[in-house]
């Protein structure tokens, strides 16, 4: 039952994933170019410059690409389960409720997990060939906060529409929007560097809201 | 659930609390009017340039004598800030105060150097350009390297293979050991900039608080001991390089007192200045020949001092106090404020900012408020929403009105 689920949840977001897969590679193979360009026109040791000494980050561009990604997943995986309340159906399966939210949000997680993991790497890789072992961990510092975004956009995508009432709906989008501005609040490198490891915590903060939702679901709760 | 629902509450209790006063913020702020000042050194006081709100013009006035001046007058009594003015007008003297003066000597001892919190507390790149320091050439040219300092060597690495030079690295290891620096560098301070007039290199403190000046010269490493006094330890340096070469750098020690380092023999000189902390204050030397201004801008407000430049010496002193009230409406609604950015820091961090004891009666009439509004509509009791609105006010009041269990 958990692996039909799962291949359900799979059927729903395979085509939104390449799709945002393919988008996250094109843009990671766009910023290696455009930074390529940069390295014959002016030299490597110009480009360190500017990252050394004049605080420029080259992959800025990845900024709200987690984000986005975050929400295309969440909205392909939870509004068809919205329309014409199919949520139901799947809350009725022989599995615990519980096994059933952690199951859809586990798969939805794991697929912008593999997403994130192959754009970093990517990341990771061009910057070890080019950059010293500084600039990696500046890299990865300045950009952790942008993915844990694309993380908590989906567990709030998850939130909103699975919430039965659009008043509540609106609340939770505000809420929502807040808490991920928490983490765009400055553009400079390594700005997070102090607080990343209470930046991690926020995608486990908002992890549990899905169930309150589904619990207002499941109690018929209305406008 | 219900756990679940405090959890949101608590979130949106503190990004309210985050949101709310930045918005507040926004709509009320006014910037500290504080006039520049510049010492005087023909009137021997501070003299000073502000804007009149009321007559929508510019005020030049004697601090101390509260006498006017027009602006060609103004130029006269500070004849070492508007010389170029006075140059171009033929009304330079060729003395002030008793003391011969020719252009060439006000050019060369002029200089401005400000210290900003946020040049100390940004996040760092641990990578540094060693310029050659007597190339011949009158522009400086990128080197083809940048060093790294780690917990026991030096390397240099060359950005177009991002491989360590080890022949340099080797040449510069040498001299660390000759010269008995003791890893890991604590401090690094330097200015990496090609644009600057000349370089002096960098000014490192090792693990015993020495300071080291470290060099590049004719491609060999030039590397000494300061003879810093080491029960200073220092806390920031900050570099320049002025016209007339009379001193590498600034250092800021942990005892909060401010250190120049000349280039006689690097012979340190304690710059006094008014109460200041580098972490959070911002500090403004402007000097002349005659006297230099030290400024420090803080909460509290602008402190001044004048100093003779040859002795250093305090030879008058001027404050003006911060009166940037806190706006009532913002005191008595807001209990406290959550922050996320400070202005004397480029690093992200949380703090918070407690409001005054006013905030509790706000606090009390939107619990009371909140009590009412669960009654009329027959909400389920819940004490821990009541307590919550107490405690976080206006905050708490609309959180737990937009998310509670109905």
């Amino acid at each position: 039952m958990k692996k039909a689920l799962l291949y359900k949840e799979l059927k729903k977001t395979k085509r939104v994933w390449m799709i945002v897969f393919l988008l996250g590679i094109t843009l990671l193979f766009y910023l290696c170019l455009k930074a390529g360009r940069s390295f014959r026109l002016v030299g490597m040791e110009h480009l360190w410059d500017v990252v050394v000494n004049r605080d420029q980050f080259i992959f800025r561009d990845l900024k709200f690409f987690p984000l986005l990604a975050g929400v295309c997943i969440g909205l392909a995986q939870y509004v068809p389960e919205m329309v014409q309340k199919r949520i139901k159906l799947t809350l009725h399966l022989p599995l615990k409720e519980r096994t059933i939210v952690l199951l859809m949000l586990a798969q939805g997680l794991l697929s912008l997990l593999l997403l994130f993991a192959a754009q970093i790497g990517g990341v990771l890789i061009y910057t070890a060939i080019y950059f010293s072992a500084e600039f990696i961990y500046s890299t990865l510092i300045t950009m952790v906060p942008w993915y844990l975004a694309g993380f908590t956009s989906y567990l709030f995508v998850a939130m909103i529409c699975i919430e039965p009432t659009w008043k509540r709906r609106i609340f939770n989008a505000v809420l929502a929007t807040g808490t991920i501005q928490l983490v765009f609040i400055s553009s400079f490198p390594g700005a997070y560097s102090q607080i990343i490891k209470w930046i991690i915590l926020i995608p486990v903060f908002v992890m549990p809201f899905t169930f309150l939702s589904i619990s207002r679901f499941k109690e018929g709760e209305q406008e | 659930m219900k756990r679940i629902n405090s959890l949101i509450i608590l979130l949106a209790t503190l990004l309210l609390a985050w949101g709310t006063p930045a918005l507040y913020h926004i709509i009320t702020d006014k910037a500290a009017d504080y006039a520049f000042t510049y010492y005087s050194s023909v009137e021997q006081s501070f003299c000073a340039i502000s804007y009149d709100d009321e007559k929508e013009k510019l005020v030049r006035k004697n601090v101390e004598t509260g006498k006017k001046y027009t602006e060609s007058e103004f130029d006269s009594i500070l004849p070492l800030f508007y010389y170029r003015q006075l140059l171009s007008d033929g009304r330079l003297p060729d003395t002030i105060g008793g003391e011969a003066i020719s252009p060439r000597e006000i050019g060369l001892k002029t200089f401005y150097f400000r210290n900003d919190a946020r040049d100390k507390n940004k996040p760092h790149i641990p990578l540094y350009t060693l310029f050659e320091s007597m190339s011949g050439r009158v522009n400086l040219e990128m080197p083809g390297d940048f060093f790294r300092l780690t917990n026991n060597n030096i390397e240099f690495i060359d950005p177009e293979t991002n491989t360590v030079k080890h022949e340099k690295s080797q040449n510069f290891m040498d001299a660390f050991n000759r010269s008995g620096f003791q890893f890991p560098a604590k401090l690094v301070a330097g200015n990496p900039s090609p644009r600057k007039a000349y370089d002096e290199g960098y000014f490192i403190s090792d693990d015993n608080n020495r300071v080291f000046h470290l060099k590049m010269v004719n491609g060999k490493p030039f590397l000494k001991d300061t003879g810093f006094p080491s029960e200073v330890k220092p806390v920031y340096m900050a570099t320049y390089e002025p016209d007339d070469k009379s001193f590498y750098a600034f250092v800021f020690g942990q005892n909060q007192k401010l250190y120049l380092l000349t280039t006689e023999q690097y012979k340190t000189e304690e710059i006094p200045t008014p109460p200041f902390d580098v972490n959070t204050d911002q500090l403004l030397i402007m000097a002349n020949p005659l006297y230099w201004n030290v400024n420090v801008t803080s909460d509290k407000g602008k402190e001044i001092f004048a100093l003779n430049a040859g002795t250093k010496e305090v030879v008058d002193r001027a404050s003006f106090p911060n009166k940037k009230k806190e706006n009532r409406i913002g005191s008595l609604l807001l209990p406290f404020e959550v922050g996320m950015e400070k202005s004397t820091s480029l690093f992200v961090t949380p703090s918070v900012k407690w409001g005054t004891y006013s905030a509790l009666l706000a606090n009390l009439f939107f619990a009371l408020t909140f009590f009412f509004i669960c009654r009329i509509k027959k909400y389920k009791k819940n004490r821990f929403s009541l307590i919550w609105v107490f405690l976080t006010g206006i905050y708490g009041f609309v959180a737990c009105l937009a998310f509670i269990r109905k």
